[in-house]
């Protein structure tokens, strides 16, 4: 518990590092922008990925908000 | 064996889809989409085989500036077989039974844009012989800081129905299993009954721009199921094969998760660097970790592969008992009143390697694609999962003997106009 209370602790500092008077400007995002930054462009694969592991898994959450159900045999 | 359904939303769906379809709520400047993805899952076993097949429809479209619907259905075709009941000296060929069943599954829902702020609310029916849902989510958004930082809180509700033998006033070591899905939902059927499940689900990420090249983001989701959770199909034997009674799981289970995401651009290759951090525990005292990196990179303007491996470990509930060991339900009995032949509550690692090809055209100087589309993805993915007991003989064994223990196909079509 004690490594996960750092690693949470650790990673909410170094993201409020981007915060404030650090904050990346609209002209600095044409990286950012580009569909490979962005991890859940394809929802729709997202969504079938995460059907397949929920049901093979004894785990489920971290990516968000959804409806339960099944599909499991 | 539940599968997940859908109904009352596939008619608002196909009443948006079809609005859509004709145009008739476009504004100017709109963003439509259209996406058709097929999946093909295969769990390769002695005479225990699974094969899901999975196609998927969904629409979308700006009906105002501030507004998005947007609709889909789906479907799960799932043929194979499994062993009915779990314990040792079971013949996977002979205790194998065959399962073919459907999941229909509908949704429909609408984003609402007002200044940096975005509510997202959706509505999903499922169905399947022996199984029925009826889900709502919301998620609230808010960007800040020149949407260098985004908020977002969610939540979900599920209504779900499980068919099971009539096990009413029956002790656990007495119940017996439903025999197959016949009649379920009838309620002139004799020796059936339905049992209820209820799903609370809620979310909070923070999403933040790090630098010009690199994003974050972070999620905490809590999980709280509330009713019937085991295979109504499924026996467990105990007390030196005396008794065969059906799985008998605990009713209430909170499930947490945290998972960080980072991703880098690698500017001088024209790439982009993933890397993500999942832990997960829940009141059945089952603890994951999962790690999984992927490699995005341009082969050409229009083409890009991804690279992707996937790393994940679990331990096992407090009430899993496993055949293989000396303190078996066989040998010593239920934990409790408790005692499962699932195996995804035994524990286990899982590795996932993949690889993806997206193809891209989008509209030039030309013209419009087929003079309607603003672009165009075809995606073709091949995922290959390898599965490891930590146990000597935990449920559904067969379907590890094999090299590759699961193997997953996608093929993706998305329009945009």
């Amino acid at each position: 518990m004690k490594i996960l209370v750092t690693t949470i602790m650790l990673t909410v500092f170094s993201m409020a590092a981007g915060c404030g008077r650090y904050a990346v400007r609209p002209d600095e995002k044409e990286y950012l922008a580009d569909r490979i930054m962005q991890p859940d462009y394809d929802a729709t694969e997202a969504g079938h990925d995460t059907h397949v592991l929920t049901n093979r898994e004894g785990s489920a959450g971290g990516s968000g908000a959804g409806g339960g159900g099944c599909g499991c045999n | 064996m539940r599968l997940q359904l859908s109904l009352s939303r596939l008619v608002a769906g196909l009443a948006v889809a079809g609005c859509l379809g004709l145009g008739l709520v476009t504004p100017a400047h709109a963003e439509n989409k259209f996406d058709l993805t097929t999946s093909y899952f295969l769990e390769p076993g002695k005479a225990t085989t699974l094969h899901v097949i999975r196609p998927e429809v969904d629409i979308s479209g700006d009906a105002a500036k501030w507004l998005t619907l947007r609709a889909g259905y789906d479907v799960d075709i799932v043929a194979g077989a499994t062993p009915r009941i779990y314990g040792s000296g079971m013949d996977a060929v002979s205790s194998a039974t065959s399962f073919a069943d459907y999941r229909h599954s509908a949704h429909a829902g609408a984003e609402l844009r007002i200044g940096p702020t975005s509510l997202d609310v959706n509505y999903t029916f499922g169905s399947e012989n022996d199984y029925r849902s009826h889900s709502i989510d919301a998620t609230a958004k808010v960007d800040l800081w020149g949407k260098n930082t985004t908020f977002k809180l969610g939540y979900s509700h599920n209504w779900d129905t499980v068919c099971d033998a009539d096990n009413r006033g029956a002790a656990p070591l007495e119940r017996h299993a439903l025999s197959s899905s016949k009649g379920c939902f009838d309620s002139k059927a004799v020796g059936l009954t339905t049992q209820s499940l209820s799903v609370d689900s809620y979310f909070a990420a923070w999403s933040q721009v790090l630098s010009p090249i690199a994003t974050s983001d972070l999620s905490l989701t809590m999980q709280s199921l509330n009713g019937f959770q085991s295979n109504p199909y499924r026996l467990v034997r105990l007390f030196g094969s005396t008794v065969d009674a059906q799985e008998s799981e605990p009713t209430l289970r909170q499930r947490m998760a945290a998972q960080l995401r980072l991703r880098f651009a690698i500017k001088k290759v024209r790439a982009a660097f993933g890397v993500l951090g999942r832990y997960y525990w829940d009141t059945w005292a089952i603890q994951s970790a999962t790690v999984e990196v992927t490699w995005d990179q341009y082969l050409s303007q229009k083409l890009i592969i991804r690279f992707r491996g996937r790393f994940y470990q679990q331990s096992r509930a407090l009430f899993y008992r496993d055949a293989g060991e000396a303190l078996s339900y066989e040998t010593v009995g239920p934990v409790g009143q408790y005692f499962t032949g699932d195996r995804e509550l035994s524990p286990f690692r899982n590795w996932l390697v993949g690889i993806k090809l997206s193809w891209t055209k989008n509209a030039n100087e030309k013209g419009k694609i087929a003079k309607v589309f603003e672009a165009l993805d075809l995606n073709a993915k091949c995922d290959l999962m390898f599965y490891e007991a930590l146990t000597p003989l935990p449920p559904n064994s067969q379907r590890l003997l094999s090299p590759i223990n699961a193997i997953i196909l996608q093929l993706g079509l998305t329009l945009r106009w």
